[in-house]
């Protein structure tokens, strides 16, 4: 049932785009007002940027303030190639676009090195910025007082009026919308949003997140550099007054009061915001106390939006109707779920071990991940502290289980592992080669993935799509194909959504598979972040308490699933709590105290090891 | 040469006007961790103020200083209240903050166009003569007093920080505010009151200024821009650090203004600001702080 995503849902998923086609229309035909049209045009080519801006804030997280800067950058490239050089304007809005994107990928250069606190204010610096540069090079574009647009526009043969324009420019927002479409529903579109809630799942499966934040600030410039071109056409005339503050300030909090994780949040949230205070109502003098007020009161009252706050209303009406409907199943459910001695619902890990082996079908299984005579000092605490010669081998087939009490350094031992948190001294190795210093997503390369103590799931985006994001990434398809949803894209997209298909329904995960992940219990979304870790080409995986909040029948089907993968050759590294789950699963058992490694050996010497008894007990009890 | 030195002695002046805005910074980041966006918009209101009460109402100019520096003061508590306690409350990060405090800002900034409209309005000297002379160079009093209160208020913060249980407090609970919760510290009042402290040192910097910039309403964004600019090359938790990241702005701006163009001013800054969060992300006077995972 999950992977029938039925011909409905790929056309729901065009209606925003195709509503916004329908609205031009239907404004192009009724209205004839000259003025109208222009103000119309010129909030078309804002909603384009605003697009942008949405796809940078809203999905990838990422607080692209200074946008407005590339969208003026490429409406004056534009004026002065097509007014002073007499280029074509189709070539000259190329040329413009490209500006904006350098200027965009200069910006992403900085943000990797700063923090987002401080690129937000870098961004707005930038804004206020355009006068000076405009003044700068004041021979070309008549610096503040003005550059005149004597361009019009030939469009096969006939000369673009208001109306022929307000197309162009409509026709260029529904184009930016079916692109933004085509990412948001993309993997890279998973992945961005998966940047934004936690870099380190991102880059736990390989992402390197450099690469997904580059492709949103490229995406977002190419938009603020279309809608700039269109820009450049309206009105007939160019002034750094045209791009001040007020602007930047009308298209972030078109962003927000749409929704800046929707897809025509932005545009809906511009219309509101420039068009009824200039046609409907007219609110001259006041207009930036409503932009201020309504920025203020969308982050207070309304953090989504007017479409999410929409949506959320939706969704509360469902759940009460479900509700009455369900509550009693759900009871019965729930009663199985927690029940140990209920054994009928317990699903054989076969199909799953067996879709996780075809995946690593010719992957060298046989690295060992050591780390040894570790050290890792936090300011002047030293969170591990591991003797010289002492070590932790993750032996290819094994479990190897790591205990001690909460603070005893082995979530610090994995994250040393995996890059996070790289050791003050010491040397992690994988299959021989050194890893000590390397990137996380450079590890998770070499065939290491790990699921977190607390997992970090997108609330909007369905286990299905996670999967299939983690599925298509070994493709390695270009992002180009994605954002045209091209016929390589479909391909791959679909043998992923068939495999992850089947890994949900093999998990006993098909109920809720196609379900936001906010809707899930944490014992669901816990499955779900194993499952994650284990749907890449890996050959050692890292679980840190894969087991918690599991119920009974969970626990034994993940042990089950562990144990299988293990005898097939992976090998893997667990954090657990549960004593009883853990010691069954486990061949080799090390166990932490303070930093310190204290012992290790089989389950057999470990349990009878006196001072892993005290330091345990104390602490498990 | 007394070109150079007229520069020098202007960029001290003029960045002690962003050093005492980006102390204030300092002093709310270091209790709340946030940037207030409103910041500029209340030294706005400084100027604003004396235009009022000194040449409008013309009350004499201490009491007017002392009525402006409150009614500032509690127009940063108003920003607190309304722009960062409800989201404070639900947990949202402090980059919402950031754009609730902008939301503020941009308010603020239509009513006092509204009010006073959007003519710059002259504001007399207070003391002295309109302009000093030390030698051959020449600078407008108003900025010799800037640099003598910023250097005051440096000091002050230091001592009410060092020796005061509250000052203590305020800096402790930008390191952990549950210990300091536990010790039995009204965490939310010290919030309060550290964003009426930086609006209170905003509008005493714009009364102050107000002889030289004249009044007007939309002043506040460029001295946020440019404060944050100080702060964020001398640090966001030190007030030594905004006061000579707040100097060297000036000094930068100034000396490219007389030797490049008055254009360029901006733009020389916004470079040094890019070069030094490249290579010192965390500022040039702060520790890196430890990485979180």
């Amino acid at each position: 049932m999950t992977a029938s995503r039925g011909p409905w849902a790929t056309i729901r998923s065009f209606q925003g785009p195709l509503l916004i086609a329908l609205a031009i229309l239907l404004v192009g035909l009724l209205v004839s007002r000259e003025d109208y049209l222009l103000q119309g045009s010129i909030a078309i080519s804002f909603a384009i940027a605003a697009t942008g801006l949405g796809l940078a804030l809203g999905l990838a997280g990422e607080y692209l303030l200074g946008q407005l800067a590339l969208f003026a950058a490429s409406a004056y490239v534009t004026a002065v190639l097509t007014s002073n050089y007499e280029w074509s304007f189709w070539l000259a809005a190329g040329v413009g676009t490209v500006a904006a994107t350098a200027i965009g990928l200069a910006m992403s250069l900085v943000a990797l090195r700063i923090s987002k606190f401080y690129f937000a204010l870098v961004g707005f610096f930038l804004v206020s910025l355009i006068p000076n540069i405009v003044q700068l090079f004041e021979k070309q574009t008549g610096g503040s007082a003005g550059l005149v647009i004597y361009d019009s526009i030939n469009f096969f043969g006939t000369e673009l009026e208001s109306k022929g324009l307000f197309y162009l420019a409509g026709a260029a927002l529904v184009l930016a919308l079916l692109l933004v479409r085509n990412i948001r529903n993309s993997p890279l579109g998973i992945q961005m949003r998966r940047m934004r809630d936690s870099t380190a799942a991102l880059s736990a499966s390989g992402m390197q997140p450099w690469r997904v934040r580059v492709a949103v600030y490229v995406l977002s410039s190419i938009l603020a550099g279309i809608g700039g071109a269109c820009f450049s056409l309206l009105g007939g005339f160019l002034q750094p007054t045209q791009f001040e503050l007020t602007y930047t300030i009308l298209l972030f909090a078109a962003v927000l009061v749409g929704g800046s994780t929707t897809l025509v949040g932005p545009t809906l949230g511009v219309v509101i915001l420039y068009i009824v205070p200039r046609v409907v109502i007219d609110v001259e003098g006041y207009s930036d106390m409503v932009y201020g007020g309504i920025v203020l009161l969308a982050v207070i009252l309304f953090p989504g939006g007017i479409e999410d706050a929409f949506q959320g209303v939706r969704s509360w009406v469902t759940r009460m109707v479900a509700r009455q409907r369900g509550e009693e199943d759900e009871l019965q459910a729930l009663e199985a779920a927690l029940d140990p001695d209920s054994e009928e619902e317990f699903v054989s890990p076969d199909r799953l071990v067996k879709e996780m082996l075809e995946m690593r079908e010719g992957l060298d299984l046989g690295q060992a991940l050591r780390i040894e005579g570790a050290r890792k000092q936090y300011g002047g605490v030293l969170a591990l502290d591991f003797e010289d010669g002492d070590s932790v081998t993750v032996t290819p087939g094994k479990v190897h289980l790591l205990l001690g009490p909460n603070g005893s350094g082995k979530t610090t031992l994995l994250n040393a592992m995996c890059g996070y948190a790289p050791l003050t001294y010491g040397k992690v190795t994988i299959g021989g080669t050194d890893v000590t210093r390397r990137s996380p997503a450079r590890i998770a390369k070499l065939g290491l993935s790990r699921s977190f103590q607390t997992p970090s799931l997108p609330d909007e985006v369905t286990p299905m799509e996670l999967l299939t994001a983690a599925l298509t990434y070994q493709e390695s398809l270009s992002y180009v194909h994605w954002l045209l949803s091209d016929p390589f894209a479909w391909k791959v997209r679909r043998r992923a959504r068939e495999h992850a298909a089947r890994i949900a329904d093999a998990a006993g995960l098909e109920e809720v598979a196609d379900q936001p992940c906010s809707q899930l219990t944490s014992g669901q979304r816990r499955i779900v972040d194993v499952l994650l870790a284990l749907s890449r080409p890996s050959s050692i995986v890292l679980l840190d308490e894969p087991a918690a909040g599991l119920s009974q029948r969970e626990r034994k089907q993940l042990g089950a699933t562990i144990q299988a993968l293990a005898a097939a050759g992976l090998s893997f590294l667990v954090v657990e709590h549960d004593l009883e789950l853990a010691m069954q699963i486990a061949d080799e058992v090390s166990v932490l105290a303070e930093g310190h490694l204290l012992t290790h050996g089989t389950p057999e010497d470990v349990t009878n090891h006196q001072g892993v008894r005290e330091v345990l007990i104390g602490a498990e009890a | 040469m007394n070109q150079f030195l007229t520069a020098i002695v202007t960029g001290i002046g003029v960045g002690s006007v962003y050093a005492l805005v980006a102390v204030g910074y300092a002093f709310i980041y270091r209790t709340t961790a946030s940037f207030n966006f409103a910041q500029g918009q209340l030294l706005a209101f400084g100027s604003l103020f004396a235009y009022t009460l000194y040449m409008a109402v013309g009350l004499p100019v201490v009491l007017a200083l002392i009525i402006s520096v409150v009614i500032v003061g509690a127009l940063g508590a108003l920003v607190e209240r309304v722009a960062i306690w409800p989201l404070a409350r639900r947990g949202e990060d402090t980059l919402t903050w950031l754009i609730s405090t902008l939301g503020i800002a941009i308010l603020f900034a239509g009513a006092a166009q509204r009010i006073w409209g959007s003519r710059p309005l002259a504001v007399d000297n207070y003391i002295g003569p309109k302009v000093m002379h030390f030698g051959s160079v020449n600078i407008a009093t108003p900025y010799v007093v800037t640099f003598v209160v910023v250097i005051a208020v440096a000091i002050a913060i230091e001592v009410f920080q060092r020796y005061t249980l509250w000052g203590r407090a305020m800096r402790a609970v930008g390191d952990n505010r549950s210990a300091v919760e536990l010790a039995g510290i009204n965490v939310l009042v010290l919030g309060i009151g550290a964003f009426v402290v930086g609006g209170a040192l905003a509008g005493l910097a714009g009364f102050v200024l107000a002889p030289v910039t004249y009044a007007k309403a939309d002043a506040g964004f460029g001295f946020v821009i440019l404060s944050f600019a100080a702060v964020s090359i001398g640090g966001f938790s030190s007030h030594w650090g905004a006061l000579i990241g707040g100097w060297l702005i000036g000094l930068v701006q100034s000396l490219s203004g007389t030797y490049i163009s008055l254009n360029s001013q901006e733009l020389v800054v916004f470079g040094m600001l890019i070069l030094i969060l490249m290579i010192r992300p965390q500022g040039l006077l702060t520790q890196r702080a430890g990485r979180e995972v």
